[in-house]
Parts: C-alpha cells; sequence; structure tokens
C-alpha cells in the first residue's frame, strides 16, 4: 500500500542556509514516519553564488524531487501551488542585525513616519472639514435647535463633533495603544498583511514570465 | 433649550463618529502607511502609526474647530508643511494607483524602459505645479 505524504508549503519561505532541504519550506505529514524523516532530508534547492535573492518555485517541481526518492508515495499537496523562497545571505543578515542593535536609526524612521500620519491625518481632517463647510452646516444647525444666530463662539455641537472624531477613530482601529477594543486585527494590520501577499504573487508571477520558475521540465 | 442642547450633542456626536470612520478608512484602505511601514522595514511599530493617525485626526479637528494659536511661528510652518506635503504626495499617487493610471498608460504605450523617469517626471510636475500655483496666487 502507498503511503501517503501530506505537504504543505507558505506563499514566502525565508532560508539561511545555502542548501535548502525540504523540512525548511514545508511542514510534513505522514502515517509512516520513515518515510517522512526520509523526505525530510531531500535537498530541494542548491543556492548558487553568495548573494541575498529570491527563487520562484512551483509545488510540481518539489513532488517531482519526492517521486524521485520514493516513486511510491503519494503526495497531497495543502499549501500554496507556486511559492518563493527568499535567501538571506550570511552578511546580510549580519547588516540586518547590526540595523536592529543600532536602534537610533529605526526609532528615527518610526518618528518619520509617525509624523507624516499625525500631520497628515490633521491635514486630512481639516481638509475635508474646509470642503464640505463643516462650519457653516453648524451655524445652520444651531440655528434650527437654538433659533439664534451662532455667535461664533463654539457651541456645545462643535465640542461633541470633536469627541465624536475621535471615538470613531478609536473604533475604527479598533485600539488605543496597546489596549485593544476586540480581539480582531486592526485595518491596518490587515492591509499590511494584504499588502505582502500582493508582493509575493507579483514576485512569483515576475518569475513566471521570465520564465525563471523553478519547474518540472 | 436643554432638550436642544441634547440634540445638538447627539448630532455633533455622531457626525464625528461617521465623517472619522468615512474619511479614516480611506487613508488607511488607500495604503499610504502599510506602504511607508513596508518600506522602513518597520511594520512592528504599526500600532504606533495607528496611535499616531488617532491623536492627528482627533487633535487636527480640535485645532481647526476651535481656531487653537500654536505659537510655533517658521519651525511649525515648516513642520506642518514638509510633513502634510509629504502625505499628500503619497496620497495622490496611491490615488493614481488604484485607477490603474500607470499600469493602463504603459500597456497601452508598450513602454517597456524608463518606468523610473516616469516616476520621477510625476514627482516634478507635481511639485512644479503646486510651486506655480502658490506663486501666482492661483489658489
Amino acid at each position: 500500500m502507498s503511503a501517503e505524504l501530506y505537504i504543505k508549503i507558505d506563499q514566502n519561505v525565508k532560508v539561511n542556509k545555502k542548501k535548502v532541504l525540504l523540512s525548511d519550506i514545508a511542514s510534513l505529514h505522514c502515517t509512516n514516519h520513515d518515510i517522512k524523516k526520509e523526505l525530510s532530508n531531500c535537498m530541494v534547492l542548491t543556492i548558487t553564488g553568495s548573494e541575498s535573492g529570491i527563487y520562484a518555485m512551483t509545488v510540481l517541481a518539489v513532488i517531482e524531487l519526492i517521486h524521485r526518492k520514493r516513486p511510491d508515495i503519494t503526495v497531497v499537496n495543502e499549501g500554496e501551488s507556486d511559492f518563493v523562497i527568499e535567501y538571506v545571505a550570511e552578511e546580510d543578515r549580519n547588516i540586518k542585525k547590526k540595523e536592529a542593535k543600532n536602534k537610533g536609526y529605526e526609532y528615527a524612521k518610526v518618528v518619520f513616519v509617525s509624523l507624516v500620519a499625525f500631520i497628515g491625518s490633521a491635514f486630512t481632517i481639516m481638509t475635508f472639514n474646509l470642503d464640505v463647510s463643516v462650519g457653516d452646516l453648524f451655524d445652520n444647525i444651531y440655528r434650527w435647535f437654538t433659533g439664534v444666530e451662532k455667535s461664533g463662539a463654539p457651541t456645545i455641537l462643535e465640542f461633541s463633533y470633536c469627541i465624536g472624531i475621535a471615538v470613531g477613530i478609536v473604533v475604527f482601529f479598533n485600539h488605543f495603544s496597546r489596549k485593544k477594543l476586540t480581539v480582531d486585527p486592526t485595518p491596518i494590520h490587515v492591509e499590511m498583511r494584504n499588502y505582502e501577499k500582493q508582493v509575493n504573487q507579483a514576485l512569483i508571477e515576475d518569475a513566471s514570465r521570465e520564465g525563471k520558475t523553478i519547474d518540472v521540465s | 433649550m436643554f432638550l436642544n442642547g441634547v440634540a445638538m450633542c447627539i448630532i455633533g456626536l455622531c457626525a464625528g463618529t461617521m465623517v472619522a470612520a468615512g474619511t479614516f478608512a480611506f487613508i488607511v484602505m488607500i495604503g499610504i502607511f502599510t506602504r511607508m511601514a513596508d518600506r522602513t522595514h518597520t511594520s512592528a511599530y504599526i500600532s504606533i502609526y495607528e496611535n499616531a493617525v488617532i491623536l492627528g485626526g482627533a487633535i487636527g479637528n480640535i485645532l481647526f474647530i476651535y481656531n487653537v494659536r500654536l505659537p510655533l511661528y517658521g519651525a511649525g510652518l515648516v513642520l506642518f508643511g514638509a510633513f502634510s506635503g509629504i502625505f499628500v504626495g503619497s496620497l495622490a499617487i496611491a490615488l493614481a494607483e488604484v485607477l490603474k493610471v500607470f499600469p493602463i498608460l504603459v500597456a497601452r504605450i508598450k513602454l517597456i524602459e524608463g518606468l523610473p523617469i516616469l516616476v520621477l517626471s510625476v514627482a516634478a510636475g507635481k511639485a512644479v505645479g503646486s510651486l506655480i500655483q502658490f506663486i501666482f496666487g492661483w489658489t
């Protein structure tokens, strides 16, 4: 009876070694432990050259490699059909470590992006208020409710609008500071993952267009 | 009088909440901050960026509505001008990207080389355009 090997590979796999084994890129499951052990040491890719690089590969190539070793087993793919292997060279890793140690540089970047976010949001809400004439509208609403013209000084209406803006953003982002309102990830978090997925997809499609994908021949 | 106050309070709160949700949903979905976090390799700090958006929106609105004076003079002008400029520049390009202006243009005229020059030209065009607008007072 032929055993079944289940493999699952993520869309983006980071490796540090030049000799990439099956167990480095995939999670494996097989009812027969010996087969699993034997195949986890199956060589998937040998990286030539010492620079960091990105290699696109199809799962068919992986299945072919497995079948070359054990033609009798059935491979069941539970993961992506195309994926990228990102090789990070030793020196690049050291640079990254150095950069990670250099917290000042990182904080400077965070401060920069935060400033863009802070002042940009302030700018956005002000342009919105001006663009749709929130002030004029508030004058009208004040007149409806009180029958008198607004004297110019801000009233309870403006005050509650300011509170409402803050409440709206906090509810939308689902957290304030470290305190999360619910367990869901925040919208920026979701967008971040979406963006990473699109980048991987573009890398895979680029490689396939240039014929650089590692596939069955 | 009291009921009027209550009604205005409710209107203000609801209006503010919906305006905030709409406006800030827009700037998040357009993906400026995710892009910046990715470029600067600081995606671990996105909760700080979210806080900055929350504070910026809330405080900016208060400054606008209450006409608060911030006597920072030149430093304040440069700070606000530069960073709101960076933000609007990213917003404009992000919008063009969402509407697929460049992919369609590039595909139509079969442009293969020179994409960096195209991007640079867009940036320079926006800078020169707004300079001309402000110098000649076309606002």
